[in-house]
C-alpha cells in the first residue's frame, strides 16, 4: 500500500514553502526601499540652494577699481596742503596721505586729525574706509559675496618680519571670509611712512 | 465490510487528492501570476525611476553648462578690445573699460549697421551686456543687447571694472568705479 | 506518469532557456546601444569641454595653460581653417567644433596626453584681437639660427622650457644630428633663408613624410616646407602681418623683447592655408575696430576743442590740413587697406603693414605731450 502522508506533515511542508516566499517577498521590499532612498539623496542634494560662485579675477579687478578711483568733485578734497591739478586716486592719493598722517587719526579714530587731503572734511584714514565700505557694499555686498578688506603699514624691519605686528590702517569686512575664497593678491605702495600693503578676499 | 470501508476510504483519498491536486495547481497558477505580475509591475518602477534621474541629471548638466558658458562670455567681454583701456602702445590695461570708446559705441554701431550685429552675435549670441557706473556718478551704457526671442532662463554675471576718462583730468586720467553686468538668456 | 512529468520538465527547460536568452539577448543589445550612444556623448562632451578651455584659454592673454587630455590618449585631435571658419574635433569622429572669430594656429592633427594652450594678444597697431596657440609636449621644435642673439628664439625657448619640447640648435652639426627621439611631430623653425636646400637630417628620414616640417621665417614672410624623402618640399608662403619690434619709431626705441604673435602664429600653424585664414579673422576684426577708434578720435578733437586748443599741436596731430600725417587720415587709409587686403589683393596688404607701422609713430609721439588715440 502506498505510503498516504498524513495532513499535518502535508501542511508542514507547505508552511516551509510558504515562509521562503515570505522572506522572498521581504528581500524585495526592502531592495526596493533602497534604491527608493539613494533616489530621495540624490533629488534632495540636487535641491540645495547653490552656492554663489566667484568669478576668477573678481577680486583682483575689484581692488584695481578700487584703488584707481578718481575721488569725486564734489568731496571737496582741495585743502590748504594741497592743490588740485588732478582729482586724487583713493588707493595712490588718500591711501599715501593716511599712512604718513596715521598717528593723527589713530587708533581712536579722529576724524578730525590733520592730513594733507581733508575730502569730505575728514581725515584721509576715515574718508578711505568710508568710501571704500560703500563701494564694495554697492557691488560685492549686494551680489551677496562675503568679502574682507585689509591695508598694513610695513613701517619697521621687524614688522616686515612679522606682518602680523604691523598696524592695521584700514580693515573692514562683510560676513567672514573662511574656507575658499580669492584673493586680490598683495597691493604694494611706497609712501614715506613705509610700505602700505592692501588686500582683499571675496568668498 | 472493513474491506468496503477500506475501499471508500481509499476512494475519498484519491477523490479528496483528485481535487487537492486541481486546486494546488489553480493556486500555483494565480502565484505565477501575481508574481509575474508584480515582476513586470517593479521593473516599469524601475525603468520610470532610471528615466526620472536621468532627466534630472541632463537638466542639472545643461544646468551647469549654461553656467560654465555665462561665466566664460563675461571674462570675454571684459577682455574685448573694443572696451579695454590700453596704455603705452597697445598693452592692455587689465580690468578697465575705455569711456571714450564706449561713449562713441552708439555711433559706431550705426556706422556698421548689419556687419556689427552679424559679427558680435556669434561673441554676445543671446547675452545682454550693461555697464554701470557707481562711482563718483551713477550712470549705465547698454553695450549689446540680444535680438528679442522668448528666453526661457536668464543668468547674470557682473565683473568690477575701472572706467577710465582720458579726457578728465589735466596730467593724469580719471577713472571711475563701475561693472560689466552681463546676462545670458536660454 | 514518470514520461509525462519528463516531458512536463523536458518543456520546462526548454522555457526556461528560451525565456533566458531572449532577456540576455534584450540587455546585450540595450548595452551595445548604450555603448555607441556613451561613446558619441563622450566625444561631443570632449569637444564641448575643449572648446570651453580653448574659449577660456584665449582669454588668458600671456599665460600658458595646460590641459589635461590623458583620457583621450588614444584619440587624436584634428584642428583645420578654411574659407574663414576655423574647425577641430576628434579625428575621425562625428563631433566638431567651429569658429569664426577667434583665429587658432594648431597643427593639423595632435595626439598627446597633454595640450598647450598659450595666448598672445595681436596689435595691429592697437589691439585687435587675441591669438591662440595650441600645441602639446609631443611636437617637438628644433630652434635652428645662426644669431645667436636671436631674441624672438630666446624668448620661444624660454616661454618652453617647463613644457621641454622646445630645442635651440645653434650649429649646422646640431641640425644635422637632430634626431626625432619618439616625438609625434618634429618642426623645424628657422631664420636661415635657404635651409630647405640642405637635405632633410640623417636621423629624420625614417620618419613619414607628415610627421615633419620646416618653416623659414625670413623678414615678413614665412615659407612652409614638408618632408619628402630625404629632401623638403615646399608647400606655401605666407605673409606676416607684423609691425615688427619698433625699430622703425622715430625717436629709435623699440621694444625688441616682445613676443610677435604674428611670428609665432607662423610658427605653430600647421599650414600655410591655417595661417592665412586665421590672420583673415584678424583682419576682419581690423575692419570693425577702426571705425571704433575712428569715433574715439572724433571725440578728442570735441575734447581739444572745448579746451579752446582747436589748433594746437594735439589737434595737428589728429587733424589737420597741411601736407604732415594725421591720425584721421591714416585711419581712413588703415580701413580702406585692411578691406581691400582682406578682399585679396596683395597691394593692399603691403600697404596695410605700412599704414599701421604710420599710425603707430602717430600715435607715440602724440602720447608724449596729448592724450594718444591708444
Amino acid at each position: 500500500m502506498r505510503k498516504i502522508f498524513s495532513i499535518s506533515e502535508r501542511c508542514a511542508g507547505d508552511g516551509k514553502k510558504a515562509q521562503m516566499e515570505i522572506i522572498g517577498l521581504v528581500v524585495v521590499v526592502i531592495l526596493i526601499t533602497l534604491g527608493l532612498l539613494f533616489l530621495a539623496i540624490f533629488a534632495l542634494r540636487n535641491d540645495e540652494g547653490k552656492k554663489v560662485e566667484v568669478l576668477k579675477g573678481l577680486a583682483t579687478s575689484t581692488m584695481g577699481a578700487l584703488m584707481k578711483s578718481s575721488v569725486s568733485p564734489q568731496e571737496g578734497c582741495a585743502g590748504g596742503a594741497v592743490t588740485l591739478k588732478d582729482q586724487p586716486h583713493l588707493g595712490e592719493d588718500i591711501l599715501e596721505d593716511c599712512a604718513v598722517y596715521f598717528e593723527e587719526y589713530g587708533e581712536e579714530e579722529n576724524v578730525d586729525g590733520y592730513s594733507d587731503y581733508h575730502c569730505a572734511s575728514v581725515h584721509s584714514c576715515n574718508f578711505f574706509q568710508d568710501t571704500a565700505e560703500k563701494l564694495l557694499a554697492s557691488t560685492l555686498g549686494e551680489w551677496q559675496y562675503q568679502y574682507e578688506f585689509h591695508a598694513l603699514l610695513l613701517q619697521s624691519e621687524d614688522c616686515k618680519t612679522f606682518p602680523s605686528r604691523c598696524p592695521t590702517i584700514i580693515s573692514f569686512q562683510r560676513g567672514n571670509c573662511l574656507g575658499e575664497r580669492e584673493s586680490s593678491g598683495i597691493f604694494p605702495l611706497q609712501t614715506e611712512a613705509g610700505e602700505v600693503i592692501s588686500e582683499l578676499w571675496v568668498c | 465490510m472493513i474491506q468496503k470501508k477500506e475501499r471508500m476510504v481509499r476512494e475519498n483519498l484519491q477523490l479528496f487528492s483528485h481535487f487537492s491536486r486541481r486546486k494546488r495547481g489553480e493556486v500555483q497558477l494565480m502565484e505565477t501570476i501575481s508574481i509575474l505580475f508584480i515582476f513586470f509591475i517593479l521593473v516599469s518602477l524601475g525603468i520610470l525611476f532610471y528615466a526620472k534621474y536621468k532627466s534630472v541629471a541632463f537638466q542639472h548638466q545643461q544646468d551647469a553648462f549654461q553656467e560654465a558658458r555665462a561665466r566664460e562670455l563675461t571674462l570675454r567681454i571684459v577682455y574685448l578690445p573694443e572696451l579695454q583701456c590700453s596704455k603705452s602702445q597697445a598693452e592692455a590695461e587689465e580690468h578697465c573699460v575705455d569711456m571714450l570708446k564706449v561713449n562713441g559705441l552708439e555711433d559706431w554701431k550705426n556706422t556698421l549697421e548689419e556687419k556689427f550685429t552679424d559679427y558680435y552675435f556669434d561673441i554676445f549670441s543671446y547675452a545682454k551686456v550693461t555697464l554701470y557706473q557707481i562711482y563718483p556718478e551713477e550712470q549705465e551704457w547698454e553695450i549689446y543687447t540680444p535680438p528679442k526671442l522668448g528666453f526661457k532662463s536668464a543668468r547674470t554675471n557682473r565683473f568690477i571694472v575701472a572706467l577710465r576718462d582720458d579726457t578728465l583730468g589735466e596730467t593724469t586720467p580719471a577713472y571711475g568705479y563701475g561693472y560689466l553686468e552681463v546676462v545670458a538668456y536660454s | 506518469m514518470s514520461s509525462k512529468a519528463q516531458v512536463q520538465v523536458t518543456f520546462h527547460w526548454i522555457y526556461v532557456v528560451l525565456a533566458g536568452a531572449v532577456i540576455l539577448l534584450f540587455f546585450a543589445g540595450m548595452v551595445v546601444r548604450q555603448k555607441s550612444v556613451a561613446e558619441k556623448e563622450l566625444t561631443s562632451e570632449v569637444v564641448r569641454i575643449m572648446e570651453s578651455i580653448l574659449a577660456g584659454a584665449g582669454v588668458s592673454e600671456k599665460t600658458k595653460n595646460v590641459i589635461d587630455t590623458s583620457g583621450l590618449a588614444d584619440l587624436a585631435l584634428y584642428f583645420s581653417c578654411t574659407e574663414g571658419v576655423g574647425e577641430f574635433g576628434i579625428l575621425d569622429g562625428s563631433s566638431r567644433a567651429q569658429n569664426a572669430r577667434d583665429p587658432l594656429f594648431a597643427p593639423q592633427v595632435i595626439k598627446s596626453p597633454q595640450l598647450v594652450a598659450w595666448s598672445l594678444p595681436y596689435a595691429f597697431p592697437f589691439k585687435v584681437i587675441d591669438f591662440l596657440y595650441v600645441t602639446a609636449p609631443t611636437i617637438k621644435y628644433a630652434v635652428f639660427s645662426l644669431n645667436p642673439s636671436n631674441d624672438l628664439f630666446d624668448d620661444f625657448e624660454e616661454e618652453f622650457r617647463d613644457v621641454g619640447n622646445v630645442v635651440r640648435l645653434q650649429t649646422p652639426d646640431a641640425y644635422a644630428s637632430l634626431a626625432s627621439e619618439e616625438y609625434f611631430h618634429v618642426r623645424v623653425v628657422t631664420d636661415v633663408a635657404d635651409l630647405h636646400l640642405q637635405s632633410v637630417p640623417l636621423q629624420l628620414r625614417s620618419l613619414d613624410d607628415e610627421e615633419v616640417s620646416l618653416v623659414e621665417l625670413l623678414e615678413e614672410k614665412a615659407v612652409y616646407y614638408q618632408k619628402k624623402g630625404t629632401m623638403w618640399q615646399q608647400r606655401g608662403e605666407v605673409e606676416i602681418f607684423s609691425l615688427g619690434n619698433g625699430d622703425d619709431f622715430s625717436d629709435g626705441m623699440g621694444d625688441s623683447s616682445a613676443k610677435d604673435p604674428a611670428v609665432f602664429a607662423a610658427i605653430f600653424a600647421g599650414t600655410p592655408e591655417q595661417y592665412r585664414c586665421n590672420m583673415q579673422k584678424a583682419l576682419w576684426r581690423l575692419e570693425l575696430l577702426v571705425p571704433l577708434y575712428q569715433k574715439k578720435e572724433e571725440r578728442l578733437e570735441w575734447h581739444y576743442i572745448g579746451e579752446g586748443e582747436s589748433t594746437g599741436t594735439c589737434m595737428n596731430f589728429l587733424t589737420s590740413n597741411s601736407a604732415r600725417k594725421n591720425i584721421e587720415d591714416t585711419l581712413t587709409h588703415l580701413k580702406e587697406s585692411a578691406e581691400g587686403c582682406r578682399r585679396g589683393s596683395a597691394g593692399s596688404c603691403t600697404e596695410l603693414i605700412a599704414v599701421a607701422r604710420e599710425l603707430r609713430i602717430l600715435n607715440k609721439e602724440m602720447g608724449l605731450d596729448c592724450i594718444p588715440l591708444y
